[in-house]
């Protein structure tokens, strides 16, 4: 659904572009496409890399993980696992769902969600591209860490 | 280094293939799907990325997205991430153009963590699963977890940025797309703007925004020359210029009237001349329509249209137009005879 307003208004916003000034557009695609070229390559074969570590690294085995009780372990374990891996949704959801029910705390539930989109290892290559390694470890960690309250608080709250 | 990943990549699918066929069977497939994910939402935000850096005027983003932007800034800026589709590193050429543009560090760190986290569609899936306290509770912590990440990075990465050994002022950064894009043959912008700025002759262009070098070889001028830089564009159309009558007593158009030069546009009814005179400074004249004749010094041949005529300071020159053809002339003056 997001996808398609994401597209509309790319397409929207070309065309608005193209009626006011075709110089201008024909620059924007052209530095669209060396954009889109310069970090393909890569971005490609990080997602082939995550596809594989996903098959080695099974749901299962990550429920097997972060199955135990103790609070900090799970939790770090949790954020740890989020952190290298980028699920789709229709698969973390149901994961979570079922490590909940198979007897996970929260802690590594919540953290592990939130790491798997606001933390990025395999993403950090490009990321670096654009802001430097600085900026993008800096956020990393910190999202890291700030993963890990929000898993907290939830302990707290729930 | 971006061919490696993928080598690395393809080394692990053949040694899986080798050692465990249906775990090369669930990689292929989980690829599949990150692939097709990247190709639905990827294009569009290059798009939208590359069209903001030619069309969103600078001072636009300043105001809603930098640094004096407060917490209209913030909220906005959290809107805009979680508006957003696609997966984090999606998100990160749309910062960066943002970034160049002038918004914050924070700003540009809500958007990527909003963009990465804070999803209503993806609300509503949660608490599908994993019930709507769950969800609720978790959005309700993580959005000022991500104000709060805003807040520090930047006073980590700014702390540190002072060490690095040659950094950019942040005038001239601001000068740049901020991509890394590498079209330029150059792995980031600021090594591209070093060396412009040492190569001046360069033929490396900056393939995001090719003013960038023009640019970058200003911006070294002295300060005095920079501020009348910033002076508005002055552009006159020589029909409404302002009209003045000459020392012959001609009507004549003031296009131009810098230290440097004057242009002057005049028009010649049919027949009408100016008659032979010497002028101090080197002239040119440019046809702008027309027909008729021109005399420098001994010479004297007949122009048109889009003709060129050099006169040198001195000599004496002559206008006529034809007896049956107006002619409207720009005069060139430089440098400007009235400002000596």
């Amino acid at each position: 659904m997001d996808t398609l307003v994401l597209l509309g208004g790319a397409v929207l916003a070309l065309i608005w572009s193209y009626t006011t000034d075709r110089q201008q557009t024909f620059r924007a695609l052209q530095s669209a496409r060396r954009m889109f070229a310069s970090t393909a390559t890569e971005i490609i074969g990080i997602l082939a890399l995550i596809g594989l570590l996903l098959a080695w690294l099974p749901p299962q085995t990550i429920e097997k993980l972060l199955g135990s009780s103790s609070l900090l372990k799970t939790g770090l374990l949790g954020a740890a696992i989020g952190s290298i891996t980028i699920l789709p949704a229709f698969v973390a959801f149901p994961l979570a769902s079922s490590l909940l029910t198979g007897g996970a705390n929260l802690m590594a539930v919540a953290s592990f969600l939130t790491t798997l989109t606001m933390v990025g290892i395999a993403t950090l290559p490009i990321e670096k591209r654009y802001f430097g390694w600085r900026f993008a470890l800096t956020r990393n960690a910190l999202s890291f860490g700030g993963a890990l309250l929000v898993a907290l608080g939830m302990v707290v709250l729930l | 280094m971006k061919k490696r990943i993928l080598l690395i990549a393809l080394a692990g699918y053949l040694i899986t293939a080798l050692v465990d066929s249906s775990k090369f069977g669930t990689a292929i497939r989980l690829t599949g799907s990150y692939l097709l994910e990247m190709v639905k939402v990827l294009p569009a935000v290059f798009v939208l990325s590359a069209l903001l850096l030619v069309w969103v005027p600078r001072e636009l983003i300043i105001k809603t997205l930098g640094a004096q932007s407060g917490w209209k800034g913030r909220l906005l800026s959290l809107l805009f991430g979680s508006l957003s589709a696609g997966p984090i590193y999606a998100a990160f050429p749309v910062a960066a153009a943002l970034l160049s543009k002038g918004a914050s560090l924070a700003n540009v760190v809500i958007i990527i963590s909003s963009w990465a986290v804070v999803k209503v569609p993806m609300l509503i899936v949660e608490s599908s699963f994993l019930g709507l306290k769950f969800a609720t509770a978790r959005y309700l912590l993580t959005v000022p977890t991500i104000l709060a990440i805003g807040y520090i990075t930047p006073l980590l990465v700014e702390g540190v940025k002072q060490q690095t050994a040659q950094p950019l002022s942040s005038e001239l950064a601001g000068l740049l797309p901020g991509l890394n894009c590498g079209a330029c043959g150059f792995a980031t912008c600021s090594e591209y703007a070093r060396h412009v700025l040492a190569n001046p002759g360069t033929q490396h262009n900056c393939k995001a925004d090719p003013s960038v070098k023009s640019k970058l070889l200003k911006s070294r001028l002295p300060a005095e020359i920079e501020s009348q830089e910033v002076i508005s564009m002055k552009r006159i159309n020589i029909n409404t210029a302002e009209v003045f009558t000459n020392k012959r007593g001609m009507q004549a158009k003031m296009v131009l009237n810098e230290a440097s030069f004057q242009v002057v546009d005049l028009h010649l009814e049919a027949g009408e001349q100016v008659p032979s005179h010497k002028t101090p400074v080197d002239v040119f004249f440019l046809i702008r329509r027309g027909q008729g004749t021109v005399v420098i010094g001994s010479e004297e041949q007949s122009v048109g249209q889009d003709d060129v005529i050099f006169s040198p300071a001195n000599i004496p020159h002559a206008l006529r137009a034809d007896h049956n053809s107006e002619l409207d002339v720009l005069i060139v003056k430089a440098p400007n005879p009235g400002m000596s």
